[in-house]
């Protein structure tokens, strides 16, 4: 299975295909949104009807001079069909919310659990990332972008182009000349519209970036961390420097872009001040011929509708080009990461769990790079491998590909003689606990966070438990809420912040609960003074018995009691053995280590060489 | 918010923008005159119109239709547009100048102070709301359109007055009486306060869905910052945290969205009908006056539309003006937050500049806690930093080494006591002089998406000989000369496409920019975390050079460090517990042999 092939990031979407696609999915999530769609369009186009009846109406019935009675009975018979039209029309604009709550339901949706559950290798590469960015735009809320923009304009073009046909069905009569330079009229404004959005597009890239600098910007200057290396190193002149910078230019581009409508709105001025001084001469000279006020009336108000139609829809096509893309970016991304799921069926039975590495290889799909190089080794239960070297001799690709989050170039891992290729990929997460160097702890309770399941279904009674050997227990039974407190407060404000340690104890409480046979721990100690070092290893010791564990740091204090190391360098393991073993063969590993321990030997010697 | 307060948070903003586009107010009259003057006219000269076509005058209407599409449509028209141009600039670029404050004030603002929750619940907030219900530049389009809406009742309420005045000849009938009007302001009166009540209601609850929906897009937002971050994908998977992921996304809130849209349009649906009843009562009304002979029945649309006009208005600039108040208290808010003074004590000393780097930091009887907690992180601690002198910060995790370190460099002020630098007390001085004497390299340092070069100098100009310099002091000249713009190689991807680098790469990076200061006191904090150990030796190895006669400070847990320093402060529960030298202290058998011989004892 090689989902390089699969992946297709230049595929296109037809405007057909991205209908589909949006309407597909309103049919079979919430069907009310085509109902409320409908009635929005009848009742508007009913109403524009109306706005140009009414008047007409009136002026009609004035003129027959029927006397106050049937002046009344008119007035009453079309403010009911008012009330119900517009009433109508209303209803539906105020339920438009439904299709906010659609997008957050439904796609939003979508798209977190497909991240969640797509190929971690695919999802890591910089173009997935990168479509993936693209594909969250059309997430945006609002009138004009993303998937509501798309569905909330093309409610707008369907009433437009409705509306238009009512008229010119109204306008039948009038002389067809009339009816000419009102398309042209409205067909030139659309042009012009046009031009005026290209210019806006053609920017769009330096507007999406400049507005990606100033975000970047704010970021900082609101990071408490960044703060005192700003206030230190007087960094405020520099960073402002380049604020102010990007503040200028995008003034002088918005003023730009507004000077190009401005030519727009000047032209549509132009046009209609000609098209109504045609319109008024000609309907004028209808009159002299025996046309009746009311009918005067009722077509300057068609005239005047006329272009309004016309300069909507224009608007409403260009604000659909750019939904539709939207939406299509977001459908390919979506579609490639459908096609990323596959899986092996095989799954993995039994209690303890042995991994062989089987001159395992490993590229960067693109690059020549061997960052893994016919690497092989053994994990087995009860006991304890440590993995080391210097950065970027490839510790972290040898965790990812163990964890079933890579799959190697060549060679093989068997999972109790399995290869892990056929397995069941879901399953073989179960059989792992980790512990990285940045871990997730999510703003929910920490029995959640231990647990990683939500309260309703989490065992409280092994919580506990897992807490209490993690040594998080002591911290955890001082608190007002115990162990249903919430983490950070961004959500809740009522919680709390756990330090360094209290974070370590927290993952290995998570670890705990999990009970899975492979424990993976990534520098763990890295940030505790000596004596939680001390305390953290022994705890370790005592919890993790029996499991396959694989260790990884620097610090070879702690890898020195594993049952066995492995030397990593440069993608290929040059030493393995115990401590002493690898101290006798004196190679890279026994130079490493006496660099570390340099410093805790005797002093006495130590003062000469200062 | 009473109207006394909300005028002066209207001037409070207003003197704040004006001061920089002094013209804006005066354009925006010019806008809300052309564009009334357009409506009105327009009806006006529609009606006269259609009172000479009633009586066959169609010269004299092709004449007014002239009038009425150059002077009204294309002249007021075109005075429209253009001073809305230039407002929709300025409205842009006053959202763009407070946000640029804001940033500012970021900066300037003591250290302390921009740490506290407080502050940052604040700052988030604003952000917020700046990104999307109060920006800055809305409150100018909200305010004109409110001056809008007076301006055409003033017109309107012109028209309807005129109406009113004119009585036909003899038999006045029921529509010319005195009491005729006010019985129509008796029907208007009823049904503007049904639709006022059913107003308020929609508000009250539109004012709550938004306060929840502020929630629920805080929640979402932290939902797709973390999920979406490919690098909590490992955890998300191997642990199976999609289930509370799901759990998060209900808090959202979107049942109650639902259900308030669905309530929302039936509100809708009441207040048109009402408004509609409204308009059908105007053209009654003045129907009637039209049949008395009072007036013309070409005039009958221009009074009728004056009517409704009116009713329109009134509302609509009653519900703008409280759309203003909201976004005022915003505004006053804001205003307020960036009054405040930046430093509570800013001195004007300036520090004397030495060539001979002999400054001297004492600390006398400096007690600080932070606050919201109890217990404090330093307590009643004397110490003197001699100039020159190597030293050593042990103690446990939160212990108070790092607040000391802060202390220090003036990012936070002390409780009690006070620092000296050379005898007098450091506030005295300025603070951006006092800066200047520290180079440090924090735990958390933070390095910026510009280039390298400019990362290492702080600034633009970058002496480059200088930067190549403290590159290789700090191991990261080869990495750096491997890349294809060198100096000017951009960090990360926030700007642009910058190359990413190692947590080790960095904290060098972190070093050199320290040595590039060359400041007179360095500090560094755990400066070797993220580096193996062949890169954490030549660190070492190279201290010597690193700090050459500075004074220095060195917190670390690796009990190595101690080696090269001439004393040893042993911090325990905020205060200084011990102090001497490795060996005097080994010897002691006290907290730092403790600290010393259980991480010695894995290499023995």
């Amino acid at each position: 299975m090689n989902e390089e092939n699969c992946t297709d990031w230049k595929r296109k979407y037809s405007i057909w295909s991205t209908y589909r696609f949006v309407y597909g999915m309103i049919w079979k999530y919430e069907k009310k949104i085509l109902a409320v769609g409908t009635g929005k369009i009848l009742t508007s186009i009913g109403a524009q009807v109306m706005g140009v009846v009414i008047p007409a109406a009136v002026i009609a019935v004035l003129e027959k001079g029927g006397g106050m009675g049937q002046y009344l009975f008119s007035m009453l018979g079309l403010f009911l069909i008012s009330a119900a039209v517009y009433g109508a029309q209303s209803y539906f604009n105020g339920i438009e919310m439904l299709l906010a709550v659609f997008r957050a339901k439904h796609c939003a949706t979508m798209l977190i659990r497909e991240v969640c559950e797509v190929d971690y290798q695919w999802m890591e590469r910089k173009e997935t990332q990168e479509n993936f960015e693209k594909g969250m735009m059309a997430m945006d809320g609002g009138d004009y972008d993303g998937m509501e923009g798309f569905v909330k304009q093309n409610t707008e073009l369907a009433i437009n182009v409705l509306g238009l046909i009512v008229y010119m069905c109204a306008a039948v009569s009038l002389e067809p000349l009339i009816i000419l330079l009102l398309l042209a009229v409205s067909l030139i404004q659309m042009g012009i519209y046009s031009l005026a959005r290209k210019y806006e597009e053609s920017h769009k890239d330096e507007r999406g970036s400049l507005w990606m600098k100033q975000h970047y910007h704010e970021t900082v200057t609101d990071n408490i961390q960044a703060g005192k290396d700003i206030r230190l190193f007087g960094l405020r002149v520099w960073l402002l420097d380049y604020y102010e910078g990007y503040t200028k230019r995008f003034k002088r581009l918005f003023a730009k872009e507004s000077g190009v409508y401005f030519v727009y709105q000047l032209s549509v001025l132009l046009m209609s001040a000609l098209r109504d001084f045609v319109c008024y001469t000609y309907l004028l000279g209808c009159m002299s011929e025996g046309m009746r006020t009311a009918e005067f009336v009722f077509y300057l108000g068609i005239v005047a509708g006329f272009s309004d139609w016309f300069s909507r829809i224009s608007g409403n096509l260009t604000i659909l080009g750019g939904a539709c893309i939207k939406v299509a970016d977001f459908q390919r991304w979506y579609d490639n990461a459908q096609r990323t799921h596959t899986s092996g069926e095989k799954v993995h039975t039994g209690k303890k769990i042995s991994i062989v590495f089987e001159d395992v290889s490993f590229v960067y799909p693109g690059s020549d790079n061997r960052v893994l190089d016919h690497v092989s080794f053994t994990l087995s239960p009860d006991k304890k491998t440590a993995l080391v070297g210097v950065n970027g001799a490839g510790k972290t690709t040898i965790v990812k590909l163990l964890c079933g989050l890579y799959r190697p170039t060549e060679g093989r891992i068997l999972i109790d003689g399995v290869d892990l290729r056929e397995m069941n990929r879901e399953q073989y997460f179960e059989k792992i606990s980790a512990i990285f160097q940045e871990p997730l702890i999510l703003e929910i309770g920490l029995d959640e966070n231990v647990a990683c399941e939500v309260r309703e279904h989490l065992d409280r009674t092994r919580c506990e438990a897992a807490m209490k050997r993690s040594g998080l227990w002591e911290k955890v039974q001082r608190l007002p809420v115990g162990m249903e407190s919430s983490y950070g407060n961004v959500i809740d404000k009522k919680g709390i912040f756990l330090s360094g340690g209290e974070q370590q104890k927290l993952l290995l409480a998570r670890a705990l609960y999990k009970d899975a046979p492979l424990v993976l721990l990534d520098e763990p100690t890295a940030a505790m003074d000596a004596l939680a070092e001390k305390a953290t290893y022994e705890v370790y010791d005592r919890e993790l018995a029996g499991k396959t564990v694989l260790f990884i740091s620097h610090r070879l204090a702690s890898t020195r009691f594993c049952d066995e190391i492995l030397f990593l360098k440069d993608g290929a393991i040059t030493e393995r053995g115990t401590h002493e073993e690898l101290l006798a063969a004196d190679g890279e590993y026994a130079e490493m280590f006496e660099v570390q321990s340099r410093y805790y030997r005797d002093e006495k010697e130590e003062t000469h060489e200062l | 918010m009473s109207f006394r307060e909300s005028m002066k948070s209207f001037w409070g903003y207003y003197s704040m923008t004006i001061k920089d586009h002094r013209l804006l107010p005066l354009v925006m009259l010019i806008n809300v005159l052309a564009g009334s003057t357009a409506i009105f006219g327009n009806l006006y000269l529609y009606s006269k119109i259609l009172d000479a076509i009633t009586l066959g005058q169609y010269r004299e209407a092709f004449d007014l239709s002239l009038l009425m599409i150059l002077a009204v449509r294309l002249g007021m028209g075109c005075l429209v547009q253009a001073t809305e141009q230039v407002i929709s600039v300025w409205a842009e670029t006053t959202g763009d100048e407070m946000r640029e404050k804001l940033s500012r004030k970021m900066l300037d603002m003591e250290y302390q102070k921009a740490e506290d929750g407080k502050t940052r619940e604040f700052i988030r907030a604003l952000r917020q709301h700046e990104n999307r219900y109060t920006r800055t530049g809305y409150i100018i389009w909200t305010t004109m359109g409110m001056l809008r809406e007076a301006a055409a009742s003033i017109y309107a309420l012109a028209f309807v007055a005129m109406m009113f005045w004119k009585v036909p000849v003899g038999d006045k009938g029921f529509f010319n009486s005195w009491y005729s009007g006010g019985f129509l302001a008796v029907c208007y009166g009823i049904l503007f306060s049904i639709s006022y009540r059913i107003q308020k209601k929609v508000s009250a609850k539109s004012v709550e869905l938004d306060q929840r929906l502020m929630k629920g897009n805080a929640v979402f937002n932290y939902t797709v910052q973390n999920v979406l971050d490919y690098r909590n994908g490992k955890d998300i998977r191997i642990f199976r945290l999609y289930s509370i992921i799901e759990k998060l996304i209900r808090l959202i809130g979107l049942e109650q969205m639902e259900t308030w849209a669905l309530q929302n349009g039936k509100y809708q649906a009441g207040i048109t009908c009402l408004m509609q009843a409204v308009t059908a009562l105007a053209y009654v009304y003045v129907g009637g006056k039209a049949m008395s002979g009072a007036i013309s029945i070409g005039s009958v649309l221009m009074y009728a539309g004056a009517i409704n006009q009116l009713s329109t208005s009134v509302a609509s600039c009653i519900r703008l003006y409280g759309e203003c108040v909201n976004r005022m208290s915003y505004m006053g808010k804001l205003k307020e937050f960036l009054d405040t003074p930046d430093m509570e004590y800013d001195g004007t000393l300036p520090v004397e500049k030495r060539d001979d780097a002999r400054y001297e930091i004492c600390f006398e009887d400096v007690t600080f806690t932070y606050p919201g907690t109890e217990k404090p992180a330093l307590d009643h601690v004397s110490l003197k930093f001699e100039i020159g002198s190597r030293t050593a910060l042990v103690g446990r995790n939160g212990s108070g080494k790092t607040t000391l370190i802060k202390l220090l460099c003036r990012l936070y002020e002390p409780d009690s006591g006070r620092i000296l630098l050379n005898g007098i007390d450091i506030r005295y001085f300025e603070y951006k002089e006092y800066v200047q004497l520290f180079s440090v390299v924090f735990q958390d340092f933070h390095l910026f998406a510009y280039p390298i070069g400019e990362n290492i100098a702080g600034s633009r100009h970058v002496d480059e000989e200088r930067a190549w310099d403290a590159l290789e002091k700090a191991g990261m000249k080869e990495r750096v000369m491997e890349m294809e713009d060198k100096l000017d190689t951009l960090l990360y991807k926030n700007t642009g496409e910058g190359v990413e680098i190692s947590g080790g790469e960095a904290q060098k990076l972190a070093l050199a920019r320290a040595l590039y200061k060359d400041a007179p006191f360095v500090v560094l904090d755990e400066p070797t975390a993220a580096l193996d150990p062949f890169a954490e030796a030549e660190v070492y190895e190279h201290f010597k050079e690193l700090v050459r006669d500075r004074t220095s400070i060195y917190i670390s847990h690796r009990m190595s460090s101690c080696k090269f320093c001439d004393e040893i402060l042993v911090l325990d529960e905020g205060k200084i517990a011990e102090r001497g030298t490795h060996s005097e202290l080994l010897e002691r058998n006290g907290i730092y042999a403790g600290l010393y011989r259980t991480q010695a004892q894995y290499y023995a």
